[in-house]
C-alpha cells in the first residue's frame, strides 16, 4: 500500500516538475463548458477589460466588454500584451484573482463557483516559424 | 438488567456521534475561514477528515457515513451553496469508501496510509465533480497538484487520528 502511494506521489511530482509551460498567445474564455470568446494577446495593445456573467437559471452565460457593474455573479478579466488575469470577482475565496496573471498553458485560471475557466493556447501549435533547407 | 445497559450504551453512542458531528462542523467552519493555501482551488488541510476517520475506527462504517453526511449537509446549508454540496458529497464519500477499503487491507494499522489514500481520493472525486460541473476537461491540468496535496494532507490527518485514538474517553460519567 505504501509503495503504491509513494509511486503515485512521485509520479505526480514528476508531472509537476517536468510540465512544459508552453507560452501561449490565444486566450479562451470558457464558462460552464461553453467557449464564450477567444482573444489573441498579440492583437491587444492596451489593457482590455471584459466582464463575464455566468449562466443562471433564466439566462445563458455572456460577456460584456469593459468593466461592468453587475448585481449577480461576475468575473472581470484583464487581457494585456503580457498575460491574462482576473481582476475582480464576487466568488467567496477569490482564488481566481489571487492567482495573478497567466501567460502559459501550464495551469489554467479557474473560478469554480462561477464555472469559469480561462485557458491559454499557443497559436502556432509548436510548429517551427520557418523552415531552412 | 441487560436491557438497561443496552439502552444506555445506545444513548451514549448517539450523544457521542452528535458531539462528533458538531465538532466536525466546527472544524470545517474554522478551516473555511483560513486564507487559501495555494492558488489552485480545492487544496486545503481537510481537518474534518480527522473526525470522519475517528468515527470509522471507533464506531464503524454506518456511523462514520452518518456523521460525514450530517457535517456536509449542515456546512452546505450554513456556508455553502448547492454546487459546493455536490463537491463535498463526491469528495467526502469517495474518501470514506477508500478509507474503509484501505483500513480493511491494512488490517486497521498504519492510519496515516489510510488517511493519505482518503485525501487522494477526496481530491480525485472533487476533480471529477469539477469536470462534470464545469463541463470541460481543462481542469484536469490541476490533477497532479491535487493528487500530491491530497496525499500530503491526508497523511497528516491520518496521523492526527492515530494520536486521537490513543486518548481514552471515560466510559462512566
Amino acid at each position: 500500500m505504501t509503495a503504491i502511494l509513494v509511486f503515485i506521489a512521485v509520479l505526480s511530482l514528476l508531472m509537476i516538475i517536468r510540465r512544459e509551460g508552453g507560452k501561449g498567445r490565444t486566450v479562451r474564455i470558457i464558462s460552464g463548458g461553453k467557449e464564450l470568446a477567444v482573444y489573441d494577446m498579440d492583437s491587444v495593445s492596451d489593457d482590455m477589460y471584459i466582464t463575464v456573467i455566468p449562466a443562471t437559471a433564466s439566462s445563458d452565460a455572456y460577456i460584456i466588454e469593459g468593466i461592468s457593474c453587475h448585481e449577480g455573479h461576475y468575473n472581470v478579466i484583464r487581457i494585456s500584451h503580457d498575460g491574462v488575469c482576473v481582476t475582480d470577482s464576487d466568488c467567496p475565496h477569490r482564488l481566481c484573482t489571487l492567482r495573478g496573471a497567466a501567460d502559459s498553458n501550464d495551469i489554467p485560471i479557474a473560478c469554480l463557483p462561477n464555472k469559469l475557466i480561462i485557458t491559454i493556447d499557443s497559436t502556432d501549435n509548436g510548429e517551427t516559424d520557418a523552415w531552412t533547407y | 438488567m441487560p436491557g438497561h445497559t443496552d439502552t444506555s450504551k445506545k444513548i451514549k453512542n448517539t450523544v457521542m456521534l452528535g458531539l462528533l458531528a458538531a465538532l466536525s462542523l466546527g472544524i470545517y467552519a474554522f478551516e473555511s475561514m483560513l486564507p487559501p493555501l495555494f492558488i489552485i482551488p480545492g487544496i486545503k488541510p481537510g481537518l474534518s477528515n480527522i473526525i470522519t476517520l475517528y468515527c470509522l475506527k471507533r464506531f464503524g462504517k454506518k456511523e462514520a457515513s452518518a456523521v460525514l453526511f450530517v457535517r456536509i449537509l449542515l456546512s452546505a446549508i450554513l456556508f455553502g451553496n448547492p454546487v459546493s454540496l455536490l463537491y463535498s458529497l463526491s469528495g467526502g464519500f469517495l474518501a470514506l469508501i477508500t478509507e474503509i477499503v484501505s483500513d480493511k487491507v491494512l488490517k486497521g494499522k498504519n492510519l496515516h496510509i489510510t488517511g493519505a489514500f482518503g485525501g487522494l481520493f477526496h481530491n480525485a472525486g472533487q476533480l471529477v465533480c469539477a469536470m462534470l460541473v464545469m463541463k470541460t476537461s481543462a481542469v484536469f491540468a490541476y490533477a497532479p497538484y491535487l493528487v500530491l496535496a491530497g496525499i500530503i494532507t491526508g497523511f497528516f490527518t491520518g496521523l492526527a487520528t492515530s494520536f486521537l485514538k490513543k486518548i481514552k474517553i471515560p466510559d462512566q460519567p
